[in-house]
């Protein structure tokens, strides 16, 4: 898929499905708001995990310059859009 | 996530994946997580190395929820590898590990040395970290000397420099890996490798997290360390089922007809399902005992054996079980023929409903589903890694002609009329001696794998038994058997410990290719001739009862020993008469 025709509204939910995927008791309307804090398991791994499921459902390369930075799914949306 | 108990999160994780063998990065993650936040485990696994090892423990916790064990998880302090296991009193000693798993990388091990360093000082260095590296495996030990202990071995440092010349220099942090690698097998034949050459580096994970190795490779070390939990905690896999129809050959034999069938060079499918048996032959060159499970008129299956371009033969198989009933009844049979748990079975066959099917009846055998296109057949079976081992004895080597040798006499047996006379028919002969070098390694290998015939399953490894056999209050005998259709080598071995005027056996095992064959009473006669010669009164025995040992449940008394506590202790005098036991085994002259 070509970055272009993917809209803010559909990188949004994609971005949820990826975050439900990897933390399955979180509900997918609430996936937008998930931060480290309230997110139960969310550690370093996790974010690990939440980029190379990122990586793969986008088909883009995000690399790990800035994950420590990263601790919201907004932070993630974040980087997200900047890399398309 | 809530609070959960540790076997039900292992039951919920085994359910959730199933038949797979290799899971998804996200399900290792998922199911991982779970695990490691379980309460109450029962398998305590200990993680050390200078690597980040958290990616690595929830790996390891779906590994050993799918092997049937409901992982407790620490993870020492990053870096602190060689601290935690010195220490007595570190965080890893205290957590009191069944396992450990030492994660460490090629960066722990190459010395920062000259290239120019000649080659008779790179071996002094590398000697010295070997040196180092036993008395850390010796340090994990220290507060359990039973402690299994699975060390990563290295791969290759990625960076070539100048390529071939690197393998030349002999100070070359390549060529130094190279030797380390053959150095840490040699150095640790007690030590469960497991070998993480071929999980792909990737620089970035490494430098923004230390993970030793990318992501995406998590799968496949999650199969590696399955593999090596298995023969970490004696469930190593002996046995492979195969079906015949469209896994052995192309074809259905008693329609097509031998002539029928595809098998070699004259089509690419037959070309593939000649290469699976040349497969199957190799994994019983290695000591895999192989057993037939087919729905086949059995003299219409032997047929396919005869074809032109076979590689296996019919007699390469241990049991060949042909009916027409449900096949997990046939994987029965084989089980009791041939005194194998049927937990060591691997199954093969083309068709997904016979596989569902052994699934359901028998959950605890290893089921493969091989489809359609023969071409896959050898990756899916090798996929698993069933059948690793971190060596192959001169028993391994033999075992496809003792086994061959076990079904004739099976066949005699069917002639005899009675047991005495066919066991005298068998022509044994037997030696006990007290084990060293090479039989010592033999014993901690059965100790390793015998389930059955093990009185007290204490699964003492290398490094204990060699502490047993040079100990001067404690004898480690080893028996061995032969008879007139061939030699089964060291089958039985035998550890007593003196404690005060008794001789205390401190465990006994026997494979189960010499069951009911009076080896026991042959051992006894020779134990009992060791203790009075030692000037001890009596001997004394525990049976520590397993789901797997019942076959020895009655062991002691019906060799002549009296109860001491309920259905546990049991002692025999040795100046008691030894008339009660009759064995039919000739001393073997030396």
């Amino acid at each position: 898929m070509s970055g272009s025709t993917l809209t803010p509204e559909r990188i949004r939910k994609r971005l949820s499905r990826v975050f439900v995927s990897a933390f399955p008791d979180l509900d997918l309307q609430e996936a937008p708001s998930a931060t480290m804090e309230t997110v139960q398991g969310w550690d370093s791994i996790a974010t690990l995990t939440l980029f190379m499921l990122t990586e793969e459902d986008m088909s883009i390369s995000l690399g790990y310059d800035r994950i420590g930075e990263i601790k919201s799914f907004a932070d993630l949306e974040a980087l997200l859009v900047s890399k398309i | 996530m809530t609070d959960m108990d540790g076997l039900e999160t292992m039951n919920l994780v085994r359910a959730a994946l199933g038949p797979i063998i290799t899971p998804k990065p996200v399900d290792i993650f998922v199911h991982g997580t779970r695990l490691l936040a379980a309460k109450h485990g029962t398998y305590k696994i200990a993680l050390a190395g200078a690597v980040t090892t958290d990616l690595i423990a929830r790996a390891c916790a779906v590994g050993a929820a799918l092997e049937g064990l409901a992982p407790v998880t620490y993870q020492a302090p990053f870096g602190a590898w060689q601290q935690e296991a010195l220490d007595a009193g570190s965080g890893l000693h205290k957590f009191a590990p069944h396992l450990v798993v030492v994660a460490t990388t090629w960066r722990d091990w190459v010395a920062d040395i000259a290239l120019s360093t000649p080659a008779e000082d790179v071996a002094k260095i590398l000697d010295a970290k070997m040196a180092a590296c036993r008395s850390f495996w010796d340090g994990l030990r220290k507060t359990a000397p039973d402690r299994r202990i699975i060390h990563h071995l290295p791969t290759l440092p990625t960076s070539r420099f100048s390529a071939i010349a690197e393998l030349r220099a002999p100070a070359s942090p390549l060529a130094q890996i190279h030797a380390l690698r053959t150095k840490m097998l040699e150095a640790g034949p007690d030590i469960i490798f497991l070998d993480t050459e071929g999980l792909a580096e990737d620089a970035s994970a490494w430098f923004a997290a230390k993970l030793p190795f990318s992501q995406k490779d998590i799968p496949e070390y999650c199969v590696r360390f399955r593999a090596a939990l298995r023969q970490a905690t004696g469930r190593s896999k002996k046995l492979l089922a195969v079906d015949l129809d469209n896994t052995l050959w192309g074809g259905v034999i008693g329609d097509d007809g031998v002539d029928g069938l595809q098998l070699g060079p004259d089509t690419p499918k037959g070309e593939a399902f000649r290469a699976f048996q040349t497969y199957i032959r190799a994994l019983a060159a290695r000591g895999v005992v192989l057993a037939v499970c087919s729905k086949n008129a059995p003299e219409i299956a032997a047929a396919g054996f005869t074809h032109p371009h076979a590689v296996l033969k019919r007699s390469d198989f241990a049991a060949f079980e042909c009916a027409w009933t449900d096949k997990a009844g046939g994987l029965r049979r084989i089980a009791s023929q041939l005194n194998l748990g049927i937990d060591s079975f691997v199954f093969v066959d083309d068709n997904p409903a016979e596989c569902a099917l052994v699934r359901a009846e028998l959950p605890e055998i290893t089921v493969i589903e091989l489809g359609e296109d023969p071409a896959a057949f050898i990756a899916k079976l090798d996929e698993g890694y069933w059948f690793a081992s971190q060596g192959l004895s001169p028993e391994d080597l033999a075992r496809g002609q003792a086994y061959q040798a076990r079904a004739e006499a099976a066949a005699a047996q069917g002639d005899a009329t009675d047991l005495p006379s066919f066991l005298a028919s068998l022509d044994m002969k037997g030696k006990i001696f007290r084990a060293e070098g090479a039989a010592l390694a033999r014993i901690a290998q059965l100790e390793g794998k015998t389930n059955q015939f093990n009185l007290t399953t204490r699964r003492y490894n290398d490094a204990a038994i060699q502490a047993f056999a040079a100990r001067p209050d404690a004898i480690v005998l080893g028996a061995t058997l032969a008879d007139k259709f061939g030699d089964h080598g060291l089958v039985a071995s035998l550890i007593g410990v003196i404690d005060g005027d008794s001789l205390v056996i401190e465990s006994w095992l026997m494979s189960c290719r010499v069951f009911s064959r009076t080896l026991e009473q042959f051992m006894l006669r020779a134990l009992i001739v060791e203790a009075k010669a030692l000037g001890l009164s009596s001997i004394a025995g525990v049976y520590e009862p397993t789901t797997k040992n019942g076959v020895v449940a009655d062991l002691y008394p019906r060799l002549g020993f009296v109860e001491i506590v309920h259905a546990k202790t049991w002692r025999r005098a040795v100046e008691q008469p030894v008339d009660d036991l009759i064995d039919l085994i000739a001393i073997e002259a030396v």
